[in-house]
């Protein structure tokens, strides 16, 4: 493919130089007090719930940064270097990160990579969400990955953090606990609000079409219908087929579908001439990144954030 | 049956996406197949895929600079395709390459500053295909006006200069002995090449873009020896060749640019065969 | 700025042509010229009366198309002077250029009666499509060479004969007053060729001043009032007699030319092979 020739071409030429240069990393448990914990994290969700867990301890680098498409991400040789560098790796997991291999291969793997959603049961966004179902969607579709959509899961993700944080860093593994298990109670609490919000949504209007499908879990838990997606897919780096975003449009007319929600990391063109199409209103919400600073800086920001939007929007 | 076929042919258009991506196809088939009788005339169908992609840095730095709005990304290709026609013509002129090293040279150097940019951008990645490829379905009524009057002018010159770019064109020798100002005359139609390149990219992007330009036009010569009845083949099958190719990509769905041109070059296969098989039956009737 | 400048000296189609009645129609003083670094003419000098008809003959490479091509004000000359009607060739548009056929793209979709027209562009100007007049004045053109039942035919139907006869055509709708024919004789036939002396002859009755290149010798001595040897300089320039005599001969054409004595002729044998191109 043309964007990736470029940037492995410049990969190579690089690691062949890295190769040779001595390297400083200690190993397993740290035993000098000024060796810090080395955390790479895959995107900003990811990395801000590592923040919350390992609190000042650790030296936190993330890879996709605010506002970029974590699915079409492209990684750059200092990304690998970090990556090279780390102790430990937090990755979503579930299929998100589809460029984690080939940095790992190209980055060897030293560290240790954590999948912060295992352990999270994966859902596939169920055929009954998409009642006119878009027609020619590829039924090679795994799973939905943005399983942070739900708090409850994110609670998962605390316990695999602080567990890896614990097991590397030894000294430290009480602090990390109780950092998990106080955010574990805000994460309860941000279930609860949402709750409360979304009751304020009438039935018929929980429905939701997005630019790509990530609210399964969201949906799933607080009884929205995913009725479709510009991009039919979990991806953004797929296109839509003529036949896929006219059966959208039916859909929208046919449930008279109040919004569509567009995130901040993909191009809203294509969304734009939909909603103006279906005299429907495009909302911004943030989908797969927070933002530097407000609105979204955080994990609870951003879902707050969301939950309002989609309120707004649905009521 | 027939209210089946029927059927078929309605279906699509109810959307309005649809209807707007079949105007595009309409308008860039007819000025691209127009433009693109001189580019099959005068040998510049090489010249006129490498703009195309020339243009990529342009685009890139309107992108950049304008942040998605469309303005910049056009006068960004305008500028980028006058340094890559400037380009080329000095490395030709100031060197002993041939012209078409030069044109490799500068079309290769100005793709890749293109790529280069856009990957810097990190973010809308996605629109790297777009520009590629094309994004037909994503035309906006204020994308169509700005065809319609673009595509209007370049018709327009044309029209207004027929008889200046027919002498250019058939003999430069004859142009000079006239007076003509060629120079002035060369750039013009440099720049309503350009001007083309950048209506069409939305339907069939960057890569597909000589296709639309130089096929209609050269099943046209095939079918004709007349050069006003030559443009006005070739933008028919441009025209019926945009249509078709979106129908297809419709009901089939394929990309929407690979089926136009495709259906393109399918027409012109059809031409040559027909030709050929014509040639054949004289030759044996003699 | 330059392009005012342009614009104001080459005023295309609102034309002042500077025709100086009292000079001769061409005059030639020392006129050297380069191509590609080379020195491709040299030091030629002379003058033409209007209504002359001259061969211009020489080897391959003499630099026959370069002189045409520096007459007709397309190609600048290094040093020396050279006027038509007294003013520079650049100011005039009453030069006609008949190119040779083989330089020719026989496949452009144009008709016979497409090509004689383009001649009219320099009358008409930018913007303004052929009236009545302009299509009259085509019809006769071609009436005047013999081509007027074939004005629909695109070019590449047409014998080697008529395509010259065609070029002619162009020139008298050009209304051209200086003709410049580069080679128009070699492939063709004696009736063909004959039938461009009938119609040199026609135009000499209007008035054009008619400057032929050839490689042809015989028909160089038969057919024009005076003949130039060219080979970058100008080795004769006169009646057929004096000019093409064994040493001047022998002088422009070097290896490629062998004279034969038979009885009371001398036999000139040219060969016109090796075309470099560019002359």
């Amino acid at each position: 493919m043309h964007r990736n020739l470029w940037i492995y071409l410049l990969l190579i030429s690089f690691i062949s130089t890295g190769c040779s240069q001595p390297r400083m990393t200690s190993r397993g448990g740290n035993t000098a007090e000024s060796a810090r914990l080395r955390v790479v994290a895959t995107t900003t969700i990811v990395a801000d719930v590592v923040k919350n867990v390992a609190g000042d301890q650790v030296d936190l680098h993330v890879l996709v940064p605010a506002g970029v498409d974590e699915h079409s991400f492209q990684y750059t040789p200092e990304d690998v270097a970090r990556v090279t560098d780390a102790d430990v790796i937090f990755m979503n997991g579930a299929g998100l990160e589809t460029f984690m291999k080939p940095l790992l291969e190209n980055a060897g793997q030293h560290a240790k990579v954590v999948s912060v959603s295992d352990g999270i049961s994966l859902k596939q966004a169920a055929p009954e969400d998409e009642p006119l179902a878009q027609k020619g969607t590829r039924s090679v579709q795994a799973y939905d990955p943005h399983v942070w959509m739900d708090p409850n899961n994110v609670m998962v993700w605390t316990q695999n953090i602080a567990a890896a944080l614990a097991e590397l860093d030894a000294p430290h593994a009480s602090e990390y606990q109780a950092n998990a298990s106080s955010y574990r109670q805000n994460l309860a609490e941000l279930d609860r609000w949402i709750q409360q919000q979304a009751a304020q949504i009438p039935e018929a209007n929980r429905q939701l079409v997005t630019d790509h499908q990530i609210f399964t879990y969201f949906a799933d838990r607080y009884g929205f219908k995913q009725i479709g997606a510009i991009i039919p897919s979990y991806s953004t780096e797929a296109e839509p087929t003529a036949q896929q975003l006219a059966a959208l449009e039916d859909a929208i007319r046919h449930f008279g579908v109040k919004a569509i929600f567009v995130g901040n990391t993909v191009n809203p063109n294509l969304a734009k001439e939909v909603a103006s199409d279906t005299n429907v209103h495009l909302t911004p919400i943030y989908t797969g990144s927070l933002t530097n600073g407000s609105p979204a800086g955080t994990y609870l920001d951003y879902m707050h954030f969301n939950v309002d939007a989609i309120v707004q929007a649905l009521k | 049956m027939m209210a089946g076929v029927l059927d078929s042919i309605l279906a699509p258009l109810q959307y309005a996406f649809m209807q707007r991506g079949m105007l595009a196809v309409l308008l860039v088939g007819i000025v691209c197949a127009t433009v693109g009788a001189y580019m099959v005339l005068r040998g510049m169908a090489f010249f006129g895929d490498a703009l195309a992609h020339a243009i990529l840095p342009g685009i890139a730095i309107g992108y950049l600079i304008g942040g998605g709005a469309r303005e910049p990304l056009f006068w960004g290709a305008m500028l980028a395709a006058l340094i890559s026609s400037l380009g080329i013509g000095a490395i030709a002129k100031g060197t002993k390459l041939r012209e078409d090293t030069a044109i490799g040279i500068v079309f290769a150097g100005m793709f890749a500053l293109g790529i280069g940019l856009i990957s810097t951008v990190r973010s809308y990645s996605v629109d790297l295909a777009h520009f590629l490829f094309g994004d037909v379905l994503g035309v906006s009524n204020s994308d169509l006006l700005r065809m319609a009057i673009l595509g209007g002018l370049v018709i327009g010159g044309i029209f207004l200069f027929y008889k200046e770019f027919l002498i250019l064109s058939f003999d430069p020798l004859l142009a000079a002995t006239l007076r003509l100002p060629a120079r002035w005359l060369e750039y013009l139609l440099l720049l309503m090449i350009a001007v083309t390149i950048v209506i069409a990219l939305q339907t069939v992007g960057v890569a597909l873009m000589v296709a639309v330009l130089v096929t209609p036009a050269a099943a046209a010569y095939l079918l004709t020896r007349r050069l006003p009845l030559m443009m006005a083949l070739a933008a028919t099958i441009a025209a019926v060749s945009g249509i078709i190719g979106l129908y297809i990509s419709y009901y089939a769905n394929v990309a929407s640019g690979a089926a136009i041109v495709l259906t393109c070059t399918a027409f012109f296969v059809l031409v040559w065969i027909g030709r050929e098989i014509q040639k054949r039956r004289q030759v044996r009737s003699l | 700025m330059s392009v005012i400048k342009s614009l104001n000296k080459n005023p295309y189609g609102k034309w002042h042509e500077i025709h100086d009645p009292q000079k001769p129609i061409l005059l030639a003083e020392h006129v050297s010229a380069r191509y590609d670094g080379r020195v491709v003419l040299e030091d030629i000098s002379f003058h033409l009366h209007t209504g002359e008809r001259v061969a211009v003959v020489g080897p391959n490479g003499a630099g026959k198309s370069t002189l045409f091509k520096v007459i007709a004000g397309v190609m600048p000359l290094t040093s020396g002077k050279l006027d038509i009607y007294g003013a520079d060739p650049s100011g005039h548009i009453c030069i006609g250029y008949v190119p040779q056929r083989s330089q020719v793209d026989w496949n452009f979709p144009v008709t016979v009666a497409d090509v004689v027209m383009m001649g009219r562009a320099g009358k008409l100007g930018i913007l303004r499509w052929p009236g009545r007049p302009d299509w009259k004045k085509v019809r006769q053109s071609l009436i005047d060479v013999g081509l007027e039942d074939l004005a629909g035919r695109q070019i590449s139907e047409l014998s080697g004969g008529q395509q010259q006869r065609m070029f002619i055509a162009r020139t008298l709708a050009q209304e051209a007053e200086l003709l410049l024919m580069d080679e128009p004789l070699t492939g063709l036939d004696l009736n063909s060729q004959q039938a461009i002396f009938d119609i040199l002859e026609t135009l000499r009755q209007h008035r054009v001043t008619v400057m032929v290149a050839t490689h042809d010798l015989d028909q160089a001595a038969e057919h024009f009032d005076r003949v130039m040897l060219l080979n970058r300089r100008m080795l004769g320039f006169g009646q057929p007699a004096e000019v093409f005599t064994s040493d001047r001969l022998v002088a422009a054409y070097g290896g490629h030319l062998r004279l034969l004595h038979v009885e009371s002729d001398v036999l000139a044998l040219a060969d016109s092979c090796c075309d470099e191109g560019e002359e």
